[in-house]
């Protein structure tokens, strides 16, 4: 899972620090996190992969699962980021530190009928942090069309893997990508530490 | 460039592909998530297809942008793509010293409204339009270009336009970045040219043109204006032709591959460094100033509105 989380850079330490625990949650949780706040923010994609995107005039929030904005301070492009996620139904968790207010274009958003269903907004404190951030990823998980299979992944196998894929898919009349995805389903469903894990998330 | 909530003109100038113009509004107000990046204004200028646009529209809306310049911090067009390139480019000279960002946007055509690629442009193009900058310029896809100096690709892309790089103004990743040294920035008063010539011949080399009626129509026009493709050579009735029309009568020879002077002729301008759409509307811009051949020669060369392309 890839997420854009938005910050403003300008914070100071004590922002600065809740940044750097939202990043680590979310990369704790097993998510590549692109940002404003790092110096490469593509660091997740090859050069090729770059390229080809800068050639299709796609934007690189098209490649991500969700957003994140931490909008307890003013960041100038919170606005334009939210509303392009949006064109794109990307689910988008906007934060802000309990008690500060949040700006009224964007609880407006939650009127809309589809801005609403793409839209959390969340306050929180240090201790529920956490949990916000973990229900997040469970909804993004599980949400609307995330069923389907549309991360393309490189793997290189070898000519033995290969002739056994081929002989058993040929067997099953099942496409290899698939009989692939099943096997990882398979383990996913019977992975306890994997479960384990995934309840941490959910109840921190 | 720091940027604030800004106040936004969206000026829709021709109708948008599966929306009644008379519920444009209705179709704005659908999609709430605008109003986060800008508080829009729009003002409906032409409400039929962008094929039918010609230098009349082009007039509108350069005077509906000068009328409106110091409410708003930049301007949106949204427009079809048939013609945009002629409509983009005649912004630009008719404006030659705009101190705002105009940004003309919109769909592919083959995209319906629900799709993405409209409403995506129409982000990117109010966030552009928030910038600090004078420039006319498109806003498709991930790229932002100098509309002048842009052709349209013929590529299987979002990217339907594409420009020199040092007119690909700026780019989209997660933000947009508009590259500071290369845009425009206006010196001086905005002018509003709101004069074109347009009693001029288009001609279009081609193995098929009737030479003999051509000298009729070419008589009585302020210029003449010929795109010579990939041509090398003029074909010897355009020669003869060349020599029956009055020397007092510029003619802008169009090509990307003739280099040297052309012929011995005075009346002749050889243009190689603007795109066709630019080249037209410049030179209908030209004559509605000056009418000699030596001063449009030496407009026709001098950049006005960043056109010229320096490959």
């Amino acid at each position: 899972m890839k997420i854009y989380f938005a910050a403003d850079s300008g914070a100071d330490q004590k922002f600065q620090r809740r940044y750097s625990k939202i990043i680590d949650t979310l990369s704790g949780a097993g998510v590549l996190v692109l940002s404003n706040l790092a110096q490469q923010n593509v660091s997740g994609f090859s050069g090729v992969d770059l390229e080809r995107i800068n050639q299709s005039g796609e934007a690189m929030i098209e490649k991500m699962d969700a957003l994140i904005v931490e909008g307890s301070r003013q960041l100038a492009e919170s606005g334009y980021l939210i509303a392009i996620a949006l064109a794109h139904n990307k689910p988008i968790l906007y934060l802000t530190e309990k008690g500060r207010p949040v700006n009224k274009n964007i609880t407006f958003l939650q009127k809309g009928k589809g801005p609403a269903k793409l839209i959390n907004i969340q306050s929180y404190n240090d201790s529920d942090l956490d949990k916000v951030i973990g229900d997040f990823l469970q909804a993004v998980e599980v949400g609307e069309g995330k069923e389907i299979p549309d991360i393309k992944f490189t793997l290189r196998i070898t000519s033995r893997i290969e002739r056994y894929l081929q002989w058993k898919t040929l067997n099953t009349k099942m496409a290899k990508a698939d009989y692939l995805r099943n096997l990882i389903e398979d383990l996913i469903n019977h992975d306890q530490d994997y479960k384990r894990f995934v309840d941490r998330q959910s109840r921190k | 460039m720091v940027q604030t909530r800004k106040k936004i003109c969206l000026l829709i100038s021709s109708a948008v592909p599966g929306i009644n113009n008379s519920r444009i509004i209705d179709w704005l107000e659908q999609m709430p998530e605008l109003n986060i990046v800008a508080d829009i204004e729009p003002v409906l200028v032409f409400n039929q297809e962008a094929v039918n646009i010609g230098p009349a529209v082009w007039i509108k809306l350069a005077e509906e942008i000068k009328k409106r310049l110091n409410q708003f911090s930049g301007f949106v067009v949204l427009h079809g793509t048939d013609n945009l390139l002629y409509t983009s480019s005649a912004l630009s000279f008719l404006l030659p010293n705009i101190n705002k960002p105009v940004v003309f946007t919109g769909g592919p055509s083959q995209m319906g409204t629900k799709q993405p690629g409209l409403k995506a442009n129409l982000i990117n193009a109010l966030q552009v339009a928030s910038f600090n900058f004078g420039e006319v310029c498109l806003m498709f896809g991930n790229r932002l270009l100098r509309a002048n100096q842009s052709s349209q690709t013929k590529e299987e892309s979002l990217n339907i336009f594409s420009a020199p790089n040092n007119a690909t103004i700026g780019r989209i990743d997660f933000s947009i970045r508009i590259f500071e040294k290369l845009v425009r920035q206006s010196k001086g008063p905005v002018k509003l040219f709101n004069k074109l010539d347009t009693n001029i011949e288009i001609i279009e080399i081609n193995p098929f043109i009737d030479f003999k009626s051509l000298t009729k129509i070419v008589s009585g026009r302020d210029g003449i204006i010929i795109n010579a493709g990939c041509c090398q050579n003029f074909p010897e009735a355009l020669l003869s032709l060349f020599e029956k029309i009055d020397r007092d009568i510029p003619i802008v020879v169009w090509s990307q591959v003739i280099q040297g002077p052309v012929l011995g002729l005075k009346n002749l301008i050889l243009i190689n460094n603007l795109t066709w759409p630019a080249a037209t509307v410049k030179f209908m811009w030209v004559l509605s100033q000056v009418r000699s051949v030596v001063k449009v020669k030496e407009l026709m060369s001098k950049d006005v509105a960043g056109e010229i392309m320096n490959l």
